[in-house]
């Protein structure tokens, strides 16, 4: 959205707009640097900002809950670790030097000479070892993290196990087909597989990059006997975050090897004597 | 510097300080925390889990490799978290960079000073779901559509009219309508 004249004069009408754009992200770069400035002069705006910003970032708290992948904190770790090395740098009272050797007592000493450089030696020395004890922590620290992120590794492994048993089982039945999909429309970045066997009721998809839904979404699968013919329903259903779903067809005609199958998204309650847009179909 | 020591229930502050300091189980912390919210926003936005995936990666690597970004006094961290994934999930939608866009929003979103603490540090994840249930059930159907579609996906007014063919009035009335109820039901929470 654009505003002819964002900060001049602006009636409260405006300011109210001004303010729902800017937390929504609609001004341009300009006029948010001049909202900007407004907001530095005007602590008032800037808290009714900050609480506007507050209030829509709860907005998340209502999704649905879903879980990024276990994988995931074992690769934000690795990532961090490469990219944000940890600091051999002391701290600031650790670091600080001893206080310059000038005091009247120092001077006085008769064998003061000797003492600095064996201060040193021996400073020297602490700091070798203190850095060596360093080394050796960060070295366990590393070793640490290494097995946490295997032990995440491993668990996420046993998960995605457990998930694919179900389809391991489907492919192990005799007979059964694998029919290779496609991605079309909102959904041309998918692909996959859907599992039948013929005269059973059971259906089973493998899918990369079908696009999640809501609570109020569901896919439905769609037989095609033969060229012309009107889909018949195979049944709902909603994919894991894995991309897997399982579910039983209403009716055995559905795993009998149709020319095509679709794939299309809806509704649960939607009528079943027509479909929404499509999202997947075979690769005859 | 002796390490500071965080567990799952250190405050979002403590794992921010921990985090500023390097130490890498405070990341994991707040990942465990953080990290399913982040990912439901970026997965509304986007609705690829590939990609809602790197947003969440790349929100939580951001904050490890630039905790100057956050200032504790200007607004929470789930806040901080949550404003920096919205704006890298509708850049991607949009296709075009983050980095500046964020910065400008984020480093004066919140300009008030001497907060030393947020209120929102001390409620829990449940408690923050239902505070923000409670505060949506004051907008109506209409408005709350309105103002998660502008909220998820970025549209312009004129663009949500168009999808749900309404005029372009009404729609700045229910965005209006909508975060004003919103704002004023959160009014004493936050």
């Amino acid at each position: 959205m654009t505003h002819s004249n964002p900060h001049d004069h602006p009636s409260p009408d405006d300011w109210q707009e001004l303010l729902e754009d800017y937390v929504l992200g609609y001004l341009s770069a300009d006029e948010t640097d001049a909202f900007e400035r407004q907001l530095a002069n005007n602590p008032e705006l800037a808290a009714e900002v900050a609480a506007l910003q507050e209030s829509l970032s709860l907005l998340p708290y209502t999704l649905p809950v879903q879980e990024p992948s276990a994988l995931g904190q074992a690769r934000l770790l690795r990532a961090a670790q490469a990219q944000g090395p940890i600091s051999l740098s002391l701290p600031k009272d650790e670091a600080t030097p001893p206080e310059a050797s000038d005091s009247p007592t120092q001077r006085t000493l008769p064998w003061g000479w000797l003492l600095g450089p064996i201060a040193a030696l021996g400073l020297v020395a602490l700091s070798v070892d203190n850095y060596q004890l360093r080394q050796q922590n960060q070295e366990t620290a590393r070793v640490q993290q290494e097995l946490e992120q295997n032990r995440a590794e491993l668990e996420q492994l046993r998960r995605q196990m457990q998930e694919m048993s179900t389809v391991m089982a489907s492919l192990q039945e005799p007979g059964a087909r694998v029919h290779s999909l496609v991605g079309a429309g909102q959904a041309s970045r998918s692909n996959g597989y859907l599992v039948t066997v013929p005269g059973e009721t059971q259906m089973v998809l493998i899918a990369r990059n079908l696009p999640a839904l809501t609570e109020d979404q569901v896919y439905r699968l769609w037989a095609v006997a033969q060229e012309a013919a009107p889909p018949q329903y195979c049944g709902q259903f909603q994919q894991t975050a894995t991309g897997t779903a399982e579910w039983i067809a209403p009716a055995r005609g559905c795993s009998a090897d149709p020319a095509q199958y679709l794939i299309t998204l809806d509704a649960p309650d939607d009528p079943l004597d027509s479909a929404g847009p499509l999202m997947m179909r075979s690769d005859t | 510097m002796s390490k500071l020591t965080v567990t799952s229930l250190s405050t979002d502050l403590d794992l921010f300080r921990a985090i500023e300091a390097h130490q890498m189980d405070a990341l994991r912390l707040l990942y465990d925390r953080y990290a399913s919210l982040i990912y439901r926003l970026a997965l509304r936005s986007l609705r690829f889990p590939e990609e809602a995936e790197d947003v969440t990666q790349e929100t939580f690597l951001k904050l490890w490799n630039r905790p100057h970004l956050y200032q504790p006094d200007r607004g929470s961290l789930s806040n901080f978290l949550v404003v920096m994934a919205r704006s890298n999930a509708l850049d991607r939608l949009r296709s075009r960079s983050s980095h500046n866009r964020f910065l400008q929003r984020w480093q004066s979103v919140m300009l008030q000073e001497g907060r030393q603490t947020n209120p929102l540090d001390s409620v829990s994840m449940e408690e923050r779901s239902n505070l923000i249930r409670t505060a949506l059930a004051e907008l109506s159907e209409a408005e709350r559509t309105v103002v998660e579609i502008a909220y998820y996906e970025g549209l312009s007014r004129s663009e949500i009219a168009e999808r749900l063919n309404i005029p372009v009035g009404t729609v700045k009335s229910r965005i209006r309508l909508g975060l004003r109820k919103l704002r004023h039901a959160l009014k004493h929470s936050l």
